[in-house]
């Protein structure tokens, strides 16, 4: 696989109707690194994403994937390299896995073109990875949501991106989803994926993330390993919560332990 | 197997228009009818003039609406993810009407028989281009406010259309007749003014066929995939709309085709546009060609608007469908 070096944040401001949510965000992820974003509902995390799939274009400020700036890069251009997942994908079309997954092939092809052998064994390996293979007759819309979110997943794969957006991927799934889910991203970041995930979970970004950025009303209030983000202070200034951080007995990760308030 | 289903419906299709030529009140069997068309040495200047002149121009611009309001009624209902969008969901139809009824209330129907179609594709035009203005906020347009401009541009337009007919007096007649659709004047003419509208629609919809498909996951998935959704929606919008209103000007207001055909497609092929599609064009063109023959022939020598008979048969079959599916339209069978 051809990596991608970094993806670069540069002073991005951003916002819907109602002014910027986004206040000069800067920050570089580099390959094979998994970065986490947390923060409160409403700091910002799910409009960054947009920013960085090309969906919301800034007030200001760049985002280079590579080298290259995404505005100057076409929808289809940015999706051969950027695979986006989003929380939940409502489905109310009876497509079958397989034709979910093939879809992933949309950003290689051109106008007239049909998906080729490559693409059907790209997306047969990407639903081998998230072990949905066995499901690629099943209609979309009878899957469990854990199911139907590797699906995703898979589609996402088969885009065979080099930077992979997810946005809190697991909050509708149970706990051992959730792990089987970060378990398969964290393996693909070992292959140089730069995956930057939006989690609320700080556990589970904890255990999984390299460094991890947290938002607040816009601004990056803190950016760096879970060490030194995942602190008593900064659950009290950034969530308003109490809590105990101890280190995690296994994996030596800060372990978030929430108080009665 | 999809491309299976889709040959036979054109081999349907092609013994839906050889069967229809032969039906009607002077009765030719269809190896008259080969021979008419192959057969060199054959000759009945009789026989031909009703096949050539009459009944194979009104078969053939049958089928051409027919597939125009089942390919449209498809793309709209991709566009919308909405199982109860139809062609006419945007305005365009009563817009034709008002355009067909001004020629007629106006007189001018009588000066050449090209003003009806001429002027309902005129101000169906119009009305599009307005609803397209309207539905525009900051530069995008959402599929929410497309849909509710287009309801609204409709409803006024209903009332001009109540207030012509109201005044309409005399050619309350032909003017009612021709809302309700019908073949009765079908031309080699109007066969060559819809063919480019036709071919054109349905090739540009196929080009587009992959990108619905992404669209029904929602338009953020699918801009993850690298489509461009508005530029798709608009290029969409506009050439159905043609489609739509080129089939209307001659032909008139004929409903429910563009509701359920695409839905009868669904049950056979599945989901996927690019086999959904040109299915749906195809099975349009063979439902109108029957309510057509349905239409000429069950009164004859008279005969009935053919927008009757596809609501006749098409509603009761909607209802069946909806009862069968409950809230599901989009599964698949």
């Amino acid at each position: 696989m051809i990596c991608l070096q970094k993806v670069r944040v540069q002073h991005i401001h951003a916002g819907y109707n109602l002014g910027d949510v986004l206040q000069d965000i800067n920050f570089t992820a580099r390959e094979g690194e998994f970065i986490g974003v947390i923060g409160p509902n409403g700091s910002g995390k799910s409009t960054l994403l947009h920013v960085m799939s090309k969906i919301l274009k800034p007030t200001c400020g760049t985002v280079y994937l590579g080298d290259v700036e995404i505005e100057s890069m076409k929808l289809k251009e940015v999706a051969r390299i950027l695979a986006v997942i989003p929380q939940d994908s409502p489905m109310t079309f009876s497509f079958t896995v397989s034709d979910i997954v093939v879809m992933g092939r949309n950003p290689h092809l051109t106008l007239f073109q049909f998906e080729g052998k490559e693409d059907i064994e790209i997306a047969r390996k990407a639903m081998e990875a998230t072990d949905t293979f066995h499901l690629r007759d099943r209609v979309i819309t009878n899957l469990s949501g854990g199911e139907r979110q590797r699906v995703i997943i898979a589609r996402a794969l088969a885009q065979s991106p080099k930077v992979l957006l997810l946005d809190e991927p697991t909050a509708n799934l149970d706990i051992r989803h959730q792990i089987e889910i970060f378990d398969l991203v964290k393996r693909l970041t070992e292959e140089g994926l730069i995956v930057i995930c939006a989690i609320h979970d700080l556990n589970l970004a904890s255990l999984y993330s390299d460094r991890l950025i947290v938002l607040k009303e816009g601004n990056v209030l803190a950016f760096g390993n879970p060490e030194k983000v995942l602190t008593v202070k900064n659950m009290r200034e950034i969530f308003g919560v109490e809590a105990i951080v101890q280190s995690h007995p296994v994996e030596n990760s800060p372990l978030v332990i929430l108080m009665r308030s | 197997m999809k491309g299976f289903k889709l040959s036979s419906l054109l081999l349907i299709l092609l013994i839906t228009v050889l069967v229809s030529i032969a039906l009607g009140s002077i009765r030719i069997n269809v190896i008259t009818i080969m021979r008419i068309f192959f057969d060199t040495h054959y000759y009945n200047a009789a026989q031909e003039a009703i096949i050539l002149k009459i009944r194979l121009p009104r078969v053939l611009l049958a089928m051409m609406v027919g597939g125009c309001l089942g390919t449209s009624g498809c793309i709209m209902q991709g566009l919308f993810r909405n199982p109860m969008a139809d062609p006419f969901i945007l305005g365009v139809s009563s817009g034709a009407g008002v355009g067909a009824a001004v020629a007629i209330v106006s007189g001018l129907a009588l000066t050449s028989i090209y003003f009806v179609p001429l002027l309902a594709f005129f101000f169906s035009t119009i009305t599009i281009c307005a609803v397209y203005t309207i539905a525009q906020t900051n530069g995008t347009m959402s599929v929410e406010t497309l849909l509710l401009s287009g309801i609204a541009m409709s409803t006024f337009l209903s009332a001009v259309l109540s207030f012509l007919i109201y005044v309409s007096e005399k050619w309350l007649h032909s003017l009612y007749f021709w809302l309700m659709g019908g073949f009765g004047t079908a031309s080699w003419t109007y066969v060559f003014l819809l063919l480019p509208f036709t071919g054109g629609g349905i090739m540009v919809s196929l080009l587009f066929s992959r990108d619905l498909n992404a669209i029904l996951l929602g338009e953020e998935t699918a801009q993850h995939l690298g489509v461009e959704v508005d530029a798709v929606k608009r290029v969409l919008v506009v050439m159905t709309s043609l489609m739509t209103g080129a089939a209307v000007s001659v032909s008139g207001i004929i409903g429910f085709v563009g509701l359920v055909v695409p839905h009868m497609v669904r049950i056979i092929v599945g989901p996927d546009h690019r086999i959904l599609l040109p299915s749906s064009a195809v099975l349009g063109g063979i439902f109108m060609i029957w309510a057509d023959n349905v239409a000429r022939t069950v009164i004859s020598p008279s005969e009935l608007p053919v927008g009757v008979v596809t609501a006749f048969f098409g509603a009761p079959f909607f209802i069946y469908l909806l009862r069968k599916k409950r809230g599901d339209m989009f599964a698949k069978g």
